[in-house]
């Protein structure tokens, strides 16, 4: 019975994924179509959230000076190489918490949007909000989950109010996602079996979407949001089964997944992930799976056929200790121990990876053109106020890189009333920064009452 | 089909569940009449009742008190119409019944756990989402090949005619009845036709067959278990397909059958003895004990031995094989009761739970006798109490006393203040070396804003301070110090009184009307897959502890799904 989620379904072979390839150019939904149009006009760009979990020791995660003239501290030193590339922002704050300002409020990290359910996002996270305006899905992926998607732990993307994005997990999924091919016919198919199989979905397809639309009639106005969710859930369906999710061009990097191929055929199998007590030994794989995912996402944004991802390394209040290649005490545990130093590796593990990421988005001649920022759901205690954020790449968008920016934090950033101090910088700040770089013109992000407009010094 | 276990202790610690506040305590109820199954109780008619929906009803302060006050012999407000998305079980039960080849590949993507009930039925959460929709249109690509053979060979007029309107409306109608679970329409008959014959002139007839099935697999008449009535707007009643519906995936997340079907098309559902009758043989099947085991998996937020330090793996399994065997026993062969799952003095499972519970004597029909005085029900058994090694002493404390309040008498503590958060050191101010009464009577002094609450639940948690991290009974900590567990369970409505030591606070909710309905209301939520709001839903809360004093805990299941398929909606 189909109840569990297993790890690692290879179910696409290599000749279905180069099948997937070439057919994006010839079948382009409406929906890809409209997500041309926009990507015309809109600024070339493209967004990587990179989430890890439970905060940092920021008497290490940081950059010591201001401005120009800066060093970065222990745990960021593997990007040194790259320190060209980035900002390091102090000071900014989630004024938007629940009523304790905890790990919960990964939910409200990339909302900003106050409400009474802890687990639930009131409103659309920031890659959303972007993706609505390019008129694409934007890619949430995980390389190594302790939970399945719903987990408030993982709640860090959000469709809109109440709906999470569920992330992929299968690096093979995610190819798919990005260049097509999926379950798509097989076997040494003749071109125009081929041609036929993806007609014959797309008659599938649109005859249930009528199906659902005279569904419609008979339900209660309230159960709406269930139509509307699976319509659209549907949509992306059509990408992959109809083959219209093919690359379309237009990324303005080196666009060349073939070459990711025999690294994905090379992934390792993970054994499961569980709550607190992971087992040991399982660093190596959430390395191998979530710089493949990275490598992924960068091909996508090269190719143009995505152009907002996130990935979630591990969710919050929780994860793997990867320094240590423990699985417990996991991260979180850590993070509550007296065990400083251990946390420190961590950052400095994660800040690895992050390196990786900027490299990896350089080698396909992307990180100018992409913004990649570092967010995690908590500073350092349990408190949403004074992070540390890195914020890369983006120079070609206008972004200002090369820098250490201060906000002064006034007060303890425990307390739920201090964050909503308007003297402390408000985290939507810098997602209306960032959104106003890739087209998206409001100037104000989440709550307007706690958003006051970008921050002129990400400008260039 | 054992699920994750989810352990609770994190997100009660964080414990930021928005309360629903203090609200004016509305004394609504609602149909639910709980007469005797055996007669026919009072189908409400379109007109005889307030006309309002539950969703206006405010959340009461005191939810056993609106449960206990709530006169169920009046008509009040109704449920709204709704759709609600097959489950995953659910899903496969229904294509297995309908096509006869059971789903294979990939599993489906997990069924969402809701913060509100901590079931993952809830309605509203679980949609279609992205990545079930793909994994529905995958599985019915993969299962629609051999089911469009096996179709071709039933309906032989397919082979020469699956472009003719006749025959495509006899394999319509045979396999939508079955995927929808009512008769099809003449005018969906049309049109799942007219796709059928459009398919057949441009494939062979066994490809447009299987790509009708795939249709029918994604279509919302498939993948939605509806209460909608004839969906006109203002009070309605289900339809006769509907209430079979409800009734069977209520009672074992089964399609209806033959049996039921034919029930549903002569009008005999409108009869309790009727509906009384099918209840009784579902109760039966194995699927409505795999259902039952599936909520206690869901109901107890039970530590994960597996894997944990220090832990044997034999050992491992044979405490969760334990909490298994003895809700299976105890609902199944015993017939038993929320109090006896509370208060039973035996165990079942294997002799390897001698090196938690030490001697265990054989008791009748494969129990195994506790020694006496330790230990009471489920409350003090090892899956329950067991927290990891690594685990604070006021974590483990808080944990349990959270549990029992929030889980047993269905309390929820209010959430801490916005800049109160105590930490592990807040709640030890006398260091390490303190015992945790002596820690929490120094934190009671050092901090009383944060002890105004904690004193609700953290008393509770010392009551179990005779089990360690694994569940050994002791009655001394290391250190040479004498363990009390005595205290005054206060503010637990009829459950409330002194108690010497956790088997009494077992046996205090055990024994009380409270733990009764706090278990059913849990279980209502699970099966019902929505909250249940203590003013608006008392009478549901109520109905099976009302037709019998310590109600079998098998019977909730057949009470409430007949109150579902009795009882009217409100349709906008």
């Amino acid at each position: 019975m189909a109840t569990m989620n297993s790890k690692r379904h290879h179910v696409y072979s290599r000749r279905t994924l180069l099948r997937g390839l070439g057919a994006g150019a010839v079948l382009l939904s409406p929906f890809v179509r409209h997500r041309m149009s926009l990507a015309q006009a809109a600024p070339a760009g493209n967004l990587l959230i990179f989430f890890t979990p439970n905060g940092h020791i920021k008497d290490e995660f940081d950059a010591s000076g201001q401005g120009a003239t800066f060093t970065l501290k222990k745990s960021l030193a593997p990007l040194e190489s790259l320190k060209q590339d980035l900002t390091v922002i102090r000071g900014l704050t989630l004024k938007t918490t629940t009523e304790v300002n905890s790990h919960d409020d990964i939910v409200r990290m990339l909302t900003c949007i106050e409400g009474p359910d802890k687990a639930k996002g009131y409103g659309p996270s920031l890659d959303h909000v972007i993706g609505n305006q390019l008129g694409l899905r934007p890619l949430f992926v995980n390389p190594e989950p302790n939970r399945s998607s719903g987990h408030w732990r993982n709640a860090l993307s959000w469709r809109t109010s109440g709906e999470q994005e569920p992330f992929l997990t299968d690096p093979n999924a995610v190819f798919t996602s990005l260049f097509g091919g999926g379950t798509m016919p097989s076997g040494g198919m003749p071109d125009q079996a081929l041609e036929r199989a993806k007609a014959r979905n797309k008659s599938i397809l649109d005859f249930v979407n009528a199906d659902i639309e005279t569904f419609r009639g008979r339900i209660n106005s309230e159960d709406k949001a269930h139509l509307d969710l699976y319509l659209d859930s549907l949509r992306d369906v059509e990408k992959r089964v109809t083959g219209s999710g093919g690359p379309v061009g237009g990324g303005g990097g080196v666009c060349a997944p073939d070459t990711l191929k025999s690294k994905l055929a090379a992934l390792p199998m993970t054994p499961e992930q569980k709550d607190d007590q992971s087992p040991a030994g399982m660093a190596e794989d959430l390395r191998k799976n979530g710089e493949m995912m990275v490598d992924l996402i960068s091909a996508g944004f090269a190719c143009g056929t995505q152009r907002v991802a996130s990935i979630l390394w591990q969710g919050a209040s929780e994860g793997l200790d990867p320094a240590n290649n423990l699985g417990s005490p996991n991260h979180h545990s850590v993070s509550h121990s007296s065990d400083i130093d251990s946390w420190k590796k961590i950052d400095t593990w994660y800040a690895e990876r992050f390196a990786y990421t900027l490299n990896s988005l350089k080698a396909v001649n992307m990180l100018d053109k992409t913004i990649v920022v570092w967010v995690t759901e908590i500073a350092q205690g349990h408190e949403c106020g004074d992070f540390v954020h890195v914020v890369a790449g983006g120079q070609a968008l206008g972004f200002k890189t090369n820098q250490h920016v201060l906000y002064p934090f006034k007060g303890n950033p425990g307390d739920r009333n201090v964050l909503k101090d308007p003297a402390n910088k408000s985290l939507a700040n810098l997602w209306v920064t960032i959104q106003n770089a890739l087209g998206v013109t409001s100037d104000t992000f989440g709550d307007p009452m706690y958003c006051d407009g970008p921050l002129t010094e990400l400008k260039a | 089909m054992a699920r994750p276990r989810q352990l609770l202790a994190a997100p009660l610690l964080s414990a930021t569940v928005a309360l629903a506040a203090a609200l004016s305590g509305c004394q609504a109820d609602i149909t639910g009449n709980s007469g005797d199954l055996g007669q026919t109780p009072p189908n409400q008619t379109p007109g005889n009742t307030n006309g309002g929906s539950k969703d206006n009803v405010p959340e009461p302060t005191d939810w056993f008190g609106a449960v206990q006050q709530a006169d169920c012999s009046a008509q009040s407000a109704l449920s709204r119409t709704r759709i609600r998305r097959l489950s995953t079980a659910q899903w496969n039960s229904t294509v297995t019944q309908a096509l006869g080849s059971a789903p294979t590949g990939p599993a489906f993507p997990d069924d969402l756990l809701s913060s509100s009930t901590g079931f993952n039925t809830d309605a509203d959460l679980n949609k279609v989402n992205v990545l079930l929709a793909n994994a529905y249109f995958d599985a019915g690509e993969s299962l629609s090949a051999t089911a469009a053979k096996a179709a071709m060979q039933a309906h032989t007029c397919l082979a020469a005619g699956a472009k003719d309107a006749s025959c495509a409306a006899e394999l319509v109608r045979d396999c939508g009845a079955k995927l929808f679970r009512r008769p099809l329409t003449d005018a969906e008959v049309t049109r799942y036709g007219g796709f059928l014959t459009a398919q057949a002139a441009l494939d062979p007839a066994e490809t447009a067959v299987a790509s009708t099935l795939r249709v029918m697999l994604l279509s919302p008449n498939m993948v939605y278990l509806t209460e909608l009535g004839t969906s006109q707007a203002g009070e309605v009643a289900l339809t006769p397909y509907e209430q079979a519906s409800l009734i069977s995936y209520t009672i074992a997340d089964l399609p209806p059958d033959a049996a039921l079907l034919a029930s549903a098309q002569s009008g005999k559902l409108n009869d309790a003895n009727e509906r009384a009758s099918h209840a009784e043989r579902l109760l039966q099947t194995p699927s409505a004990r795999a259902k039952y085991a599936d909520f206690w998996d869901q109901y107890l937020p039970l530590g994960d031995l597996r894997g944990a330090t220090g832990v044997d793996a034999t050992l491992a399994a044979a405490v969760e094989d334990e909490t298994h065997q003895y809700f299976d026993q105890i609902v199944w062969q015993n017939r038993g009761s929320f109090r006896d799952l509370m208060t039973a003095p035996y165990t079942y499972g294997s002799a390897a739970l001698s090196g938690i519970y030490g001697t265990l004597t054989p008791g009748q029909n494969g129990q195994s006798m506790l020694p006496a005085g330790q230990r009471s029900g489920f409350l003090t058994q090892a899956a329950f109490l067991f927290l990891p090694e690594e685990a604070s002493v006021p974590h483990k404390v808080v944990h349990r006393g959270l549990v029992v309040r929030s889980r047993m008498l269905c309390q929820k503590p209010p959430p801490p203040p916005a800049n109160l958060m105590p930490t592990a050191s807040d709640l030890q101010p006398l260091g390490a070396d303190a015992t945790p009464r002596e820690s929490f009577a120094a934190f009671q002094t050092s901090k009383p804003g944060c002890a105004a609450c904690h004193n609700n639940f953290q008393p509770i948690g010392l009551a179990f301070e005779q089990f360690d991290n694994m569940g050994r009974f002791r009655t001394t900590y290391p250190s040479g110090k004498a363990i009390d567990t005595s205290g005054d369970l206060q503010g637990a409505g009829d459950a409330s009184g002194p108690y010497k030591d956790a088997v009494e606070v077992a046996q205090h909710i055990g024994q009380s009307k409270i733990g009764e309905y706090c278990f059913n209301k849990q279980y209502a939520e699970y099966a019902l897959g929505r909250h249940l709001n203590a003013s608006a839903d008392a009478c549901v809360i109520r109905a099976a502890s009302d037709l019998q004093e310590n109600t079998p805990v098998q019977r909730l299941a057949v009470v409430l799904s007949d109150i579902e398929a009795r009882t009217h909606r409100v349709h906008n």
